[in-house]
């Protein structure tokens, strides 16, 4: 008869467990994944930047990371109101972030848009899970539209980039506000006219 | 695979839009990339302004989410549903795997693809889940599979409920697609099955293999009486005239054959079974009444079956015997509506005042007596949980016609109420028995074979 190896005893009682949080989750476990994964992306790219010595830069990861960890638990929860109470404190966060300074254009355009695919992913998952119920199989629809959301925002990311780079010591801040303005206002302009 | 030629999946192409939904799946994003821009121009950061543009982009994404289309550019719907059933005709109790596969007919992405499946309701899902998710390219067709345990009857699924949803998730269609599909779960043939029900003695005049309380030609022995001049010499007992003097005839025990109307009780009182127990008494009924029907004309005496229940479920099938008698009574305990699994939505003249509800309950057994020929006897399967069921037993005796109750015991001791249920139908049955009416108790964990096997034996 052999005998069970120590390590063979902790896997099964990983398993056990894994199968345990499995039952908790209200929507399906790769949402939870994906929300994990984006809210954790956020945290650490504010993280690496921010000189935590300061109160406001303290308080600014406070807030990415507490409404990171409220998006990953109102996703596994299902709530679709803590969702967006942890999207508002995360985006406050990376606001606070941005004022403060210390972490790059880029990385807070990334963090800005990790904070919004994590909601994305912990909407629609709730939304799925809500029809379908956390056991079905919707692996692929998941990944695909997290794929569809995430081309979305990158192409956002780009073009307000470039847009940065375009003015950034080559023009004055008031016109290039000025420009986002037009935009946003097309842009609200375009929202209202289809969603009316 | 069609159903004409047995298999029961089919493709169908009908679709009906149930509903359009905005799923509110951006809302509020548009106000929060205003107030990251109203933060960043306030603040003077040129960083935090533009990082409004992520969800700016991601909020006009959803603005610009169109429904997806129903039908393609000739009419036909974009999504049908095929449903293969692993065995088209199981056993009950037999797990049974539904495949289904779900198909993009159109010419344009399908980004988001939910299907819940038309299950029908009795048939309890034990493996895997009828709802799937996934996307679907042009042409691309998506599959998914669970186990359903089939029980007895016809079960037709309802339409699949497809949702299409866009690429942003914003909005959404829920449609119905239908797929028809009917799983038939007859009761299982049963070879040679050999589950004889003794019998009463009443019996036609008409040889046959039923042991009668009455002297003739036959084999058996059965007594000896005087000798009478008609009597024909073979049959003299030549030893005792030897030894007495006297001539007396031997007789043998008449076999003969009986006409038996089996009466399955499916009145909503009979539906009962123990806590937690997946068969309720009917479906033991229906059960054990196609198995006496098969013993019964395997021995050549003809049977018939009827439901004692509501009168709108009714079901006649006059004593016969044959091949296609047999198929016919497999056929009608199988799918007809009076064996439902399901209980009637309400007891028979219920909405009636006691008395005039009492009276029309003894109409309903005079008409039973009243359709059976004279020489045939009843065999009533039911569990005699409440006074009717031995009521029908005892008046159809007092019109003179052997009753014989097979009961199928759904009582159990779990719980003090069961087991005062238990004790009410045990004295049900001895006041039968004291009656003269042939009793056999069928105990929940005892097999038909074994309860039968006991009733032969007290009969003897």
């Amino acid at each position: 008869m052999s005998e069970r190896r120590p390590g063979h005893a902790v896997v099964g009682r990983a398993v056990r467990l894994a199968a345990n949080v499995r039952q908790l989750l209200a929507v399906p476990p790769a949402t939870v994944g994906i929300t994990l994964a984006l809210s954790a992306t956020t945290v650490l790219l504010l993280a690496g930047g921010l000189d935590t010595a300061s109160a406001t830069a303290a308080r600014a990861l406070f807030a990415t990371v507490g409404g990171s960890g409220l998006l990953v638990t109102a996703t596994a929860a299902g709530s679709r109101r803590v969702l967006t109470a942890g999207a508002l404190l995360a985006v406050l966060g990376v606001a606070l972030a941005g004022s403060v300074g210390g972490v790059p254009t880029l990385g807070l355009l990334l963090a800005t848009a990790t904070v919004f695919l994590a909601l994305d992913a912990g909407r629609y998952g709730v939304t799925v899970a809500a029809q379908l119920g956390p056991g079905a199989r919707s692996r692929r629809l998941l990944f695909a539209h997290t794929a569809v959301s995430t081309a979305v925002a990158g192409s956002g990311l780009l073009v307000g980039y470039l847009g940065f780079l375009t003015f950034d010591g080559h023009g004055s801040f008031t016109a290039f506000v000025s420009l986002l303005v037009g935009v946003l206002v097309l842009g609200v302009s375009l929202f209202w006219a289809v969603d009316g | 695979m069609t159903e004409s030629d047995g298999e029961t999946a089919a493709r169908a192409h009908p679709l009906a839009v149930v509903a359009d939904h905005h799923t509110g799946q951006w809302t509020g994003v548009g106000a929060i990339a205003l107030g990251l821009f109203g933060a960043g121009a306030v603040t003077g950061t040129p960083a935090l302004a533009l990082a409004a543009v992520v969800p700016l982009a991601l909020a006009g994404h959803g603005a610009l989410a169109a429904l997806p289309p129903t039908e393609g550019a000739d009419g036909d719907p974009v999504v049908t549903v095929e449903r293969d059933l692993q065995t088209p005709d199981p056993e009950p109790g037999d797990p049974t795997v539904v495949t289904v596969t779900v198909r993009n007919e159109g010419e344009h992405l399908l980004p988001d693809v939910r299907v819940q499946d038309g299950v029908p309701a009795d048939l309890p899902v034990v493996a895997g889940t009828p709802r799937h998710g996934d996307f679907l390219v042009a042409g691309g067709e998506t599959t998914f599979s669970y186990v359903v345990r089939a029980q007895r009857g016809e079960f037709r699924w309802g339409p699949a409920t497809v949702t299409l949803g866009d690429a942003s998730g914003s909005v959404e269609r829920e449609v119905t697609v239908d797929a028809p599909t009917t799983l038939e779960c007859p009761l299982p043939p049963l070879g040679n099955p050999r589950q004889h029900l003794p019998l009463r003695d009443l019996t036609t005049n008409y040889p046959g293999r039923v042991e009668t309380h009455t002297g003739g030609e036959g084999i058996e022995f059965f007594a000896t009486r005087e000798y009478r001049h008609s009597d024909p010499l073979s049959r003299v007992d030549w030893r005792r005239f030897a030894r007495t003097g006297e001539l007396a005839t031997t007789e043998f025990r008449q076999e003969r054959i009986a006409r038996v109307m089996l009466v399955v009780d499916t009145r909503r009182a009979a539906y009962v079974a123990p806590a937690g127990a997946t068969r309720h008494a009917v479906d033991r009924a229906v059960e054990a009444a196609h198995r006496i029907f098969v013993g019964l004309l395997d021995t050549s005496n003809p049977v018939g079956l009827t439901a004692f229940g509501p009168t709108d479920r009714e079901c006649w099938l006059a004593p016969g015997s044959g091949a296609a008698h047999r198929a016919r009574g497999r056929d009608l305990l199988s799918t007809h509506p009076a064996f439902d699994r399901e209980p009637p939505e309400r007891e028979q003249y219920a909405s009636f005042e006691p008395e005039r509800r009492a009276e029309l309950r003894r109409r309903q057994i005079d008409r039973l007596h009243e359709r059976l020929l004279p020489d045939t006897q009843v065999v009533l399967l039911s569990p005699c949980c409440d006074d009717y069921a031995p009521r029908i037993a005892r008046r159809l005796e007092t019109y003179g016609r052997p009753v014989t109750v097979l009961s199928p015991d759904p009582t159990s001791m779990d719980s003090s109420a069961s087991g005062l249920a238990g004790v009410e139908r045990t004295d049900r049955l001895a006041d039968l028995r004291a009656r003269g009416v042939r009793v056999v108790d069928w105990g929940p964990d005892e097999s038909l074979v074994s309860a039968l096997a006991a009733a032969r034996r007290r009969s003897r």
